[in-house]
């Protein structure tokens, strides 16, 4: 990996909200809502909380380890062989993360907008996109998405003037659906955190000093919680309760009821605007991807790379039909996201302490 | 060579198109109807607008509209057969109004939109009305003022809300009222004159859930949107303030107004284990016609102030009484009681305890101007 293209705090800091916000908060809304129904936006900022916890620990990780990856990491502490091991499976975790995105893009994209186009043009058309964006540098990738930042503004605006229809008292009486089930939503919403631990692959490439990663990690938590949290509670002010059950893209259906003088179908751009924030995730996926088989196979050049995992996620995505089917999917994948995202990273960092393993000083 | 490839392949990909939907293959629906039969069977009214015959060529503008009813069990099962009525394709996403005929609203609004919410193309911005008798005969007027038919039952929906009688609701306001189980709906009711075959507005169908339970006069349809502080700029309010014959000729015993400003304090509390309502509104109003005149004396301005307010308490307690006879919980006190004593909320069944919810009424009128003249 050409380590001279080394990327800016407010790069990283991007990159990770791209990576964060995407195809999930269509859905979001609707899953928190069916464990944690009018506590929902509790449990985000409690998922949010949550994730800061493992960030702290991740930062320690990174500040044993200076200039290493967790891959590296992960060699370093477990040797060779399991390392090798452990990082193959971080390879098919990212592939079929990429098959899920694949998946629900189109499930969304065909019930919403293209209900005849056949599955294959749509994932195909967002494989090209992220192919072509992926086998660049970082820098290449940030600046795109600056550029694609101002989706999320556009975003924000079509929920901030849902609010004209707010009514307060569909979130009120607050708590009574219980802890246990807020903690459930909690659960439920760490999956559209996934992301936030690229910052283990990109501490690296970031030139700025080591105490400053930290900020940028917890800034980007920050306001990925935040922003969850306001389109979250938006949601849950403009449909009942009873209704939110009924709906499964609430942010659509939000825009959709709008109708403004000259847009007949507000939802229309807004899903056009969505696609940009799914290809800049699916590109910092692929990006992940495509490093992680380099650091299995030891090889420098990442770009054949890209095009084998992609194709990979677009054919498993293909074996994907069906609402019920990537839901159950989504379900066994939690316990694998909770597994590489989080108990990885934190089990690696126990062990580096037991054995007193730490990274070169001087490098 | 590497851009021609490029240009070909993406003549290619651009071109191609599965989900495109040509104008002229759909004939737009403007406005549809629900009906429920004796048989219990759904028929569904289409109107769209036909190009009529004698007009030049280059005038091509839709002038007149036509309607369709079909038959089915469900709303989807008369889709079907309207496509064996229609020459093209129909496209309802562009429907600005949807009229429910009275049988079915009584029978329950809710089964007849399904398929309006699961629809990417759904009309959501359709307003929404009730019409009596049937829907079927709504959207085959003669008399209506204007071309298209769903242009005149917009355009009446419209100033009919801006003079204050009713509340216009769309297809996507309705629906988290009709699921929340705490507030219920007041649609505009409509009433089809069978002699000139025309509709007008009579005032608000109130809603127990998804089924029609009443409707409102238009006074106590005025005074019901006052109450849910939903007051329009161009509202007026014709009372009578005298009926003992005191001053001579009828004419005099009425006074218009309308309202300038307007405060509500709402409150839904708790005493000695009852659920009780309070609402203090503060008027604040102007004299539009009052032909006994004389409003120059303090006296009578005050007189008539009082009078007025008599008047108001008298009709809100009727309108009141009227929503909880309907069983209707349009002011939403079911909203606040669920989000500020929970607890009573779920030991209650509030279906039951509505209708007898004391609900306590208070005017504060203020009479501000009255026009250019005293």
């Amino acid at each position: 990996m050409d380590v001279k293209n080394k990327i800016s705090g407010i790069q990283l800091f991007l990159i990770l909200i791209h990576s964060q916000i995407g195809v999930g908060i269509i859905t979001l809304v609707n899953e928190v809502h069916v464990k944690a129904r009018s506590d929902s936006w509790i449990s985000v900022i409690i998922s949010g909380i949550a994730i800061q916890i493992v960030i702290i620990i991740f930062w320690s990780l990174v500040r044993r380890f200076p200039g290493k990856n967790l891959f590296e990491i992960i060699e370093i502490v477990l040797g060779k062989f399991i390392g090798k091991i452990i990082v193959f499976f971080y390879c098919l975790f990212f592939i079929s993360t990429g098959a899920i995105l694949f998946a629900k893009y189109t499930i969304i994209l065909k019930s919403w907008m293209l209900p005849l186009t056949p599955k294959s043009i749509l994932i195909g058309a967002l494989s090209i996109i992220t192919v072509y964006l992926a086998i660049d540098n970082l820098q290449v990738i940030s600046r795109f998405f600056i550029l694609a930042s101002s989706v999320l503004l556009v975003f924000l605006g079509f929920v901030i003037f849902s609010l004209k229809d707010a009514n307060y008292t569909y979130i009120m009486p607050i708590g009574v659906h219980g802890v246990k089930n807020i903690l459930k939503g909690a659960v439920v919403t760490s999956l559209s955190f996934q992301g936030f631990e690229y910052a283990l692959f990109f501490a690296p490439f970031v030139k700025m000093k080591k105490n400053t990663i930290i900020k940028t990690m917890t800034w980007t938590n920050v306001f990925v919680t935040l922003f969850y949290t306001f389109v979250v509670l938006a949601t849950q002010l403009f449909f009942s309760s009873n209704e939110l059950e009924l709906v499964p893209e609430p942010i659509f259906y939000l825009v959709k009821s709008f109708s403004f003088k000259v847009i007949e179908r507000p939802d229309l751009i807004f899903i056009s605007l969505w696609l940009v924030l799914v290809v800049t995730s699916s590109v910092v996926l692929f990006f992940m991807t495509s490093f992680a088989t380099t650091a299995l196979f030891n090889v420098k050049n990442r770009t054949p790379f890209v095009y084998i995992t992609v194709s990979f996620s677009f054919f498993l995505s293909l074996l994907l039909y069906g609402e019920e089917l990537i839901d159950r999917f989504t379900e066994i994948f939690q316990m694998f996201f909770l597994a590489f995202s989080i108990s990885i990273p934190i089990i690696v960092f126990c062990l580096s302490l037991i054995f007193r393993k730490k990274g070169d000083q001087s490098s | 060579m590497k851009q021609l490839i490029i240009t070909i392949c993406s003549l290619i990909l651009l071109t191609g198109c599965w989900d495109k939907r040509l104008l002229k293959d759909h004939s737009l629906i403007l406005a549809i109807g629900y009906d429920l039969n004796d048989d219990d069977t759904i028929s569904k009214t289409v109107s769209f607008p036909i190009e009529s015959i004698n007009q030049s060529a280059e005038e091509q503008i839709p002038t007149e509209s036509d309607a369709i009813t079909t038959t089915g069990n469900s709303v989807g099962d008369a889709d079907i057969e309207l496509e064996r009525y229609l020459s093209q394709n129909f496209d309802r996403s562009k429907a600005r109004v949807l009229l429910i005929g009275e049988n079915l609203a009584q029978e329950g609004v809710f089964p007849a939109l399904d398929s309006m919410y699961r629809d990417p193309r759904g009309p959501l911005g359709a307003s929404v009305a009730v019409i009596s008798e049937r829907a079927r005969d709504g959207l085959n007027l003669k008399k209506k003022q204007s071309f298209l038919t769903s242009e005149f039952y917009f355009d009446l929906l419209i100033s009919s809300e801006e003079s204050g009688i009713i509340k216009r609701l769309d297809v996507q306001e309705v629906c988290p009222l009709l699921l929340s189980g705490t507030k219920d709906i007041g649609l505009p009711h409509l009433r089809y004159n069978e002699e000139d075959a025309s509709a007008h507005i009579t005032g608000i169908a109130l809603f127990k859930e998804d089924q029609m339970t009443d409707t409102l006069p238009l006074q106590n349809s005025i005074m019901l949107l006052i109450l849910m502080d939903d007051i329009h700029k161009k509202l007026k309010i014709n009372l009578q303030i005298n009926d003992e014959g005191e001053r001579e000729g009828k004419i005099k015993d009425f006074v218009t107004f309308t309202i300038r400003n307007s405060k509500r304090k709402f409150k839904v509390y708790k005493e000695n284990d009852e659920i009780k309502a309070k609402i203090d509104m503060d008027l604040k109003i102007e004299i539009e016609e009052y032909p006994h005149d004389h409003l120059y004396k303090a006296k009578e301005l005050s007189d008539l102030a009082k009078a007025i307010h008599k008047q108001l308490l008298d009709l809100a307690e009727d309108t009141i009484e009227r929503i909880q006879k309907a069983n209707s919980d349009t002011l939403g006190i079911g909203d606040k009681v669920k989000a500020h004593y929970y607890d009573t909320w779920t030991e209650i069944d509030w279906r039951e305890v509505y209708p007898n919810v004391p609900i306590d009424v208070n005017f504060e009128v203020d009479i501000v101007q009255h026009g250019i003249i005293n």
